[in-house]
């Protein structure tokens, strides 16, 4: 990034700060869609240690987790 | 006296006999189903469960008793679960978020409920999958601490030397859960049973399946 887009940058964030908030917004969106990425893998490894009860329910709703925080992130990507 | 007598009760004992067997055998498929239940999603005190493995099991090996830690513990998150869900309604109310935008409130909304659903789940996820288990061979530990990670310990049961229960409080007492804590002298010293129901019944089980252990060990027949 030039000198030049730096600055361009953080006026355009002066005039408008909400893009800032945005940002910030989405970063922690993805850190808690990342969450939901690990909440999957750990509920599927968790049913193979222990396994018989209540597996394919869990399963689905880490998923079903996992794809409401996709849904929320792009949201939040397109609204903001 | 005539024989006569003599052919009818015959008859009486053999329909006696008959009857008696299947009472017994009748009594033997009750008391199986009474030994061996079906653990469900909330059971923190299942002996012999039917439906229930672990990923080190052996072919051989029977669980014997399942615990996990009595349902009451769970009180805490499940009553801040219940004030996370009704805490937006109370910042709508009091217009604690009116200086955001329109859309970053309805952004904020949905993010706190997807928060919110995580800790449920994390929390229920954490409570369901740390169990103990003990097995006609072993002592078995389960446990996640987090999300991220995971302790597996277990014991044979000839190597355990000593079991502690503890139920002290006034809510341990009335409902009768508290920890068992395991000595052994194999790698793991000690391992504990946190908050399960019926710690008496769980140590006189330990203390029932040491002895039968010694007693296969004289008797020569150690899997």
């Amino acid at each position: 990034m030039t000198p030049e887009g730096i600055i361009q940058f953080f006026t355009s964030i002066a005039n408008n700060p909400w893009i800032l908030v945005k940002f910030l917004v989405l970063i922690g969106l993805g850190l808690y869609l990342a969450f939901a990425v690990i909440v999957v893998r750990q509920v599927k490894l968790m049913s193979r240690t222990l396994n018989g009860l209540f597996d394919i329910p869990l399963r689905l709703f880490s998923l079903i987790h996992l794809v409401a925080a996709i849904g929320v992130f792009i949201l939040a990507l397109t609204v903001l | 006296m005539p024989d006569i007598f003599v052919a009818t009760k015959k008859k009486e004992t053999a329909r006696t006999k008959k009857v008696t067997v299947k009472r017994s055998e009748a009594e033997i498929k009750k008391k199986k189903v009474v030994d061996s239940k079906v653990a469900n999603v909330l059971s923190t005190f299942v002996f012999k469960p039917k439906n229930i493995r672990f990923e080190t099991q052996e072919k051989e090996e029977k669980v014997v008793l399942f615990l996990r830690r009595h349902l009451i513990t769970n009180v805490s998150w499940v009553l801040l679960a219940c004030l996370l869900i009704v805490a937006p309604v109370f910042v709508q109310r009091f217009s604690l978020l009116n200086f955001l935008p329109e859309r970053f409130q309805f952004i904020t909304l949905l993010s706190w409920y997807l928060v919110t659903t995580g800790y449920v789940f994390k929390k229920f996820l954490t409570w369901f999958f740390n169990v103990n288990i003990i097995t006609d061979e072993r002592i078995v530990d389960i446990d996640f601490p987090s999300i991220l990670y995971r302790h597996i310990s277990s014991t044979k049961i000839d190597q355990v030397q000593d079991v502690t229960i503890k139920v002290g409080g006034f809510i341990r007492s009335l409902l009768n859960y508290g920890d068992v804590s395991i000595q052994t002298a194999g790698a793991e010293p000690e391992i504990c049973f946190e908050a399960v129901p019926r710690p008496e019944q769980v140590s006189k089980l330990l203390d029932e399946l040491i002895l039968e252990e010694e007693k296969e060990k004289l008797e020569g027949r150690v899997r």
